[in-house]
């Protein structure tokens, strides 16, 4: 409820917020240019059996479990948090990085240790699968109204229904006009989803991994987000991923569909292992 | 080196896309400060909602909204 993050005011205490995990060889020293999840401690390496953690220490009045609790729910604070731990993880890109997701944090080093321990055939496997990739999202976006111009210049039900709109008087007309736009959205949406599954057909075909991710809630606007999709490209094969796209925009910006790419991420989508 | 593709927008990060991955996706192992994975779970679909929301209008060409009420 209170406007600041919640604190108590007992002894400060730390513990160990892990964004992510890098080959070992590198040293104990994290790129400069970003500052952490607390800005009190600059983020840093700690290598154990082949590899290093990318670790950072947090206040636990902070980020204890109760604080943490409460913290997250307040938007400010979380995007500050989560901005920071993206902007750890993004200096480390070239090195091939695993993130790791929001907010794992250990009460001590010898606990991160542990871990590296506990995990090390799973992390040694992830930094493997995405040594030399990095990941890329696009989102193919629609605009109802360019869609629905497409389908009435080249749809014969759509123009034969468009006619008798015009042709009939009130009551008919109305019947007719709902199904106009019953038949105009029914086409876009055929359009849309047959171009988001060559979209991403073709897209896969440029990546070493591909997976689609949920839609935004749908909401009445008039742009749709039709394709979410996420790709881990290996670096060489980068240029080659960005002609794939650049043909998918040529070929369908008519019809009023674009695709917006970001990236490169760390492959935060090609390291769960739990549904990927 | 590729030429500049035309209809090709890299957009900056949005608020969206990082949190779809920061919150939701990466290498979950269990820490010793933890924050049920149900919290995390409940925190980041309402966040998704209304980030979702924002980011559309912003597409559409129309400001954010005020932040949205504390959770």
């Amino acid at each position: 409820m209170a406007d600041a993050p919640r604190a108590s005011s007992s002894r400060p205490e730390h513990a160990y917020y892990v964004y992510g995990v890098v080959p070992a060889g590198r040293g104990p020293a994290a790129p400069e240019g970003a500052s952490g999840v607390d800005p009190c401690f600059p983020p840093r390496i700690l290598e154990h059996g082949g590899i290093g953690a990318v670790v950072s220490e947090v206040s636990l009045d902070e980020f204890g479990e109760d604080a943490l609790h409460d913290n997250v729910t307040r938007l400010p604070w979380l995007e500050a948090k989560v901005r920071a731990h993206e902007a750890v993880l993004e200096l480390l890109l070239p090195d091939g990085v695993v993130p790791m997701r929001f907010s794992t944090i250990y009460r001590s080093e010898e606990h991160v240790t542990d871990m590296l321990e506990r995990e090390r055939g799973v992390l040694l496997r992830a930094l493997e699968h995405v040594r030399g990739k990095r990941e890329w999202g696009v989102r193919g976006v629609s605009s109802a109204d360019a869609l629905a111009a497409s389908v009435e210049e080249s749809d014969e039900q759509v123009q034969a229904l468009r006619a008798e709109v015009e042709r009939e008087r009130a009551g008919r007309a109305y019947l007719a006009r709902k199904r106009l736009e019953q038949r105009i959205r029914e086409e876009s949406d055929r359009i849309a989803a047959a171009c988001a599954r060559e979209s991403h057909e073709v897209l896969r075909a440029a990546a070493v991994e591909a997976r689609t991710n949920a839609l935004p809630p749908e909401d009445a606007g008039e742009q749709r987000v039709f394709l979410n999709g996420v790709y881990l490209v290996r670096e060489s094969d980068e240029a080659a991923f960005r002609e794939v796209l650049a043909g998918l925009s040529s070929r369908y910006g008519a019809l009023g569909i674009s695709f917006e790419l970001t990236g490169p991420w760390p492959a935060y989508n090609f390291v769960g292992g739990d549904d990927a | 080196v590729t030429t500049e593709p035309a209809l090709t927008t890299e957009q900056r990060v949005t608020l969206v896309e990082l949190v779809d991955r920061v919150l939701d996706k990466g290498v979950v192992i269990s820490g010793d400060v933890t924050l049920a994975v149900a919290d995390v779970d409940l925190v980041y679909l309402g966040l998704r909602a209304v980030l979702a929301s924002v980011a559309s209008a912003e597409r559409a060409g129309l400001t954010a909204p005020s932040p949205p009420p504390e959770a």
